[in-house]
């Protein structure tokens, strides 16, 4: 026991000290293991997710919108391209004084004050007021300094040139989709994409840094190059305006294509709207009628029977037909002539000159229906001519075994047949071409950061006529603008060849014929022999005169002279001269 | 470091605010460019008129 007991005495206070030493450095451990446990914890096992709550932290992603790609015309003018603009929110929680806020924003931005102070009551925390405001209402309102208004950038289409083209172009909504014309065709091309970039921000959330460099992305969708060319546009709208207001007419086309290529150099419509402002406009303007509305030709389709029958060799130029001295009956329908016509026997070339409905109806059922039908389908009518804009009409052409005993007949002057201007126009440039149907087209090239990324090339739909029967047809049209009922169209220094055509309309009231309803129009190409430009002129019901060489003949001659002049083709009285280039 | 970095956001601010007011300048030009207001200018303010033919010479560049 003693042994024992001498044993606990010698231990004594060094031993507690071992003891507290040993408790010590345990409970250190232990500490240090648990720290080491929670570093494994935070840093090895929720690493992923604390690092990304720390780049929340600091790093922010700013949401940035690819903007949609300009429109331009063939010369790289602007004709749609992009503003930034201010869109005005509220919070409003954050607005004391809900009523006296209402009063100055409806006042300011031009809205209803019973609506404003709906959105502005709203228990939401953002609500639009008003989006893409002007730049005076933007500016006003930022005056203001309002507590609980905001501001947020977004872009806004801008077409400079106001109603130019605007049927071509077409427009966008809110959002910058394109409802209508290019701007539809084309949207996955124009279309601006989103996208998100980062940047750095401190304490107070200022921007300071991009944390790491964002792949490199080009802040525009690609821009368009159309084949139009704003100059021309502007000739042809300014004379088709001067038209259809001299006659108070209801509306109008005109077109001007390359005949060679296909491209448009030119499209217009009348009545039209201003595509910054298009939901003013009465929805009717937004219609492109140059290629989604069908008209009944009238005689400006006789040329489509000649060639025809010229190219199947049943008739030559020369041939002559009985005119029946005005009166022809087919059945129990007796069809006579324009202005009260009488006719005997005239050449082919003279039907189309005097433009004969006998005749023509004679030269017909020369060629037959089956060869007749065949051609017209040929020349690329009662199907879609395949132009790249939006709502393309094929016109009304009936299948073969559904025509009648007079459907030949009425078709070989343009009626009982549907067709669209932009039809007429490229049929008209097979004739003047050596024979080929090209496909009418408006987007010409695609380019990014002004490097040619795309090239749209012209297309053949199909050769339609020889090149024989194409100079002999040229020769026919040429003596309708010399001799016959196109003289209007005449240009002086330059020869033009045409057709003129006056169809009546269909009153939808009567499902007959009107007898004060006409579609007045001229189809036509210059220089004749060599042609650079197709043009059609058609005038929507003009009041007083109705003949086709009296109102758009002389549209068509005004805008061939002032677009040949435009492109340096010399007329036959200027002085050319040649200068050997340096 | 911090500085450089708050500088380089001021800039760039100023930079994007030159981009757009040069861009609207650019519309605005455009806007001015525009065919009809160039012709009304050109016949009323200036008075002048179309070219006859006779008075006119093509030239080409051979």
């Amino acid at each position: 026991m003693a042994k024992t007991k001498n044993k606990k005495s010698a231990s004594g206070p060094g031993d507690n000290f071992k003891k507290r030493l040993l408790l010590a450095g345990g409970i250190l451990s232990l500490y240090g293991i648990t720290i080491l446990g929670k570093l494994f914890y935070l840093q090895i096992l929720q690493h992923d997710e604390l690092w990304s709550q720390s780049e929340k932290q600091y790093i922010r992603k700013v949401k940035t919108s690819r903007e949609r790609g300009k429109i331009l015309d063939r010369n790289l003018v602007d004709l749609a391209a992009n503003v930034e603009v201010d869109s005005v929110y509220v919070n409003p929680r954050s607005i004391v004084d809900k009523q006296k806020t209402t009063r100055t924003l409806s006042k300011v931005l031009n809205l209803s004050y019973r609506s404003t102070l709906k959105k502005v009551s709203s228990k939401k925390k953002f609500v639009w007021i008003k989006r893409k405001c002007t730049l005076r209402e933007s500016k006003q309102l930022k005056q203001l300094a309002l507590p609980g208004i905001g501001f947020k950038t977004e872009i806004q289409r801008f077409y400079p040139k106001r109603q130019l083209a605007a049927g071509t172009l077409g427009f966008v909504g809110m959002d910058n989709q394109g409802l209508s014309g290019v701007e539809h065709f084309h949207d996955t091309l124009l279309k601006g994409l989103s996208s998100f970039k980062s940047e750095g921000k401190d304490a107070r959330g200022r921007y300071f840094r991009g944390p790491k460099p964002d792949k490199i992305q080009p802040d525009r969708s690609p821009d368009l190059v159309l084949t139009l060319d704003e100059v021309i546009q502007y000739y042809v709208e300014t004379q088709l305006a001067k038209a259809t207001k001299k006659y108070r007419a209801k509306g109008g086309v005109a077109i001007v294509m390359a005949p060679n290529t296909g491209e448009i150099l030119a499209l217009a419509s009348l009545p039209t709207y201003n595509p910054n402002n298009y939901s003013v406009s009465d929805p009717t303007s937004w219609k492109n009628i140059a290629i989604s509305s069908s008209f009944e030709p009238g005689s400006i389709f006789k040329p489509i029977v000649a060639a025809a029958a010229i190219e199947t060799e049943v008739a030559s130029p020369e041939k002559i037909f009985f005119c029946e001295n005005g009166s022809y009956r087919i059945g129990k329908t007796e069809i006579g002539e324009a202005a009260e016509h009488k006719y005997g026997w005239l050449s082919l070339t003279k039907i189309i000159q005097k433009s004969s409905n006998i005749g023509v109806i004679k030269i017909s059922e020369e060629l037959g229906p089956s060869h007749y039908y065949d051609y017209i389908r040929k020349f690329g009518f009662g199907s879609k001519s395949g132009i790249d804009l939006p709502g393309e009409a094929s016109g009304q052409l009936r299948p073969l075994d559904q025509w009648s005993k007079l459907s030949a007949a009425s078709i070989s002057f343009g009626h009982e047949i549907g067709s669209t201007p932009i039809q007429l126009v490229s049929a008209i440039s097979a004739i003047a071409n050596g024979g080929n149907l090209m496909k009418p087209y408006v987007a010409k090239a695609v380019i990014q950061d002004g490097e040619t990324v795309k090239e749209f090339e012209p297309q053949l739909i199909r050769r339609v006529i020889s090149e024989k029967t194409s100079r002999q047809m040229v020769e026919i049209l040429k003596t309708v603008v010399k001799e016959g009922t196109g003289k209007k169209a005449s240009l002086p220094g330059y020869e033009t060849a045409g057709k003129t055509g006056t169809a009546q309309k269909i009153d939808p009231e009567t499902q007959s014929y009107s007898n004060s309803a006409y579609v007045s129009s001229f189809v036509g190409f210059a220089p004749a022999d060599a042609p650079r430009i197709a043009i059609i002129v058609m005038i929507d019901e003009p009041a007083r005169v109705y003949w086709g060489g009296e109102i758009a003949a002389p549209a068509f001659r005004e805008i061939a002279r002032q677009t040949l002049r435009y492109l340096n083709v010399p007329s036959k009285e200027e002085r050319v001269v040649y200068i050997k280039h340096a | 470091m911090v500085r450089l970095s708050y500088n380089y956001q001021a800039l760039r601010t100023e930079h994007i605010r030159l981009y757009r007011e040069n861009r609207f300048v650019k519309l605005e030009r455009e806007s001015l460019r525009s065919l009809p207001r160039v012709e009304t200018i050109a016949r009323k303010d200036l008075g002048m008129k179309d070219a006859n033919p006779q008075q006119t010479i093509a030239v080409f560049i051979k």
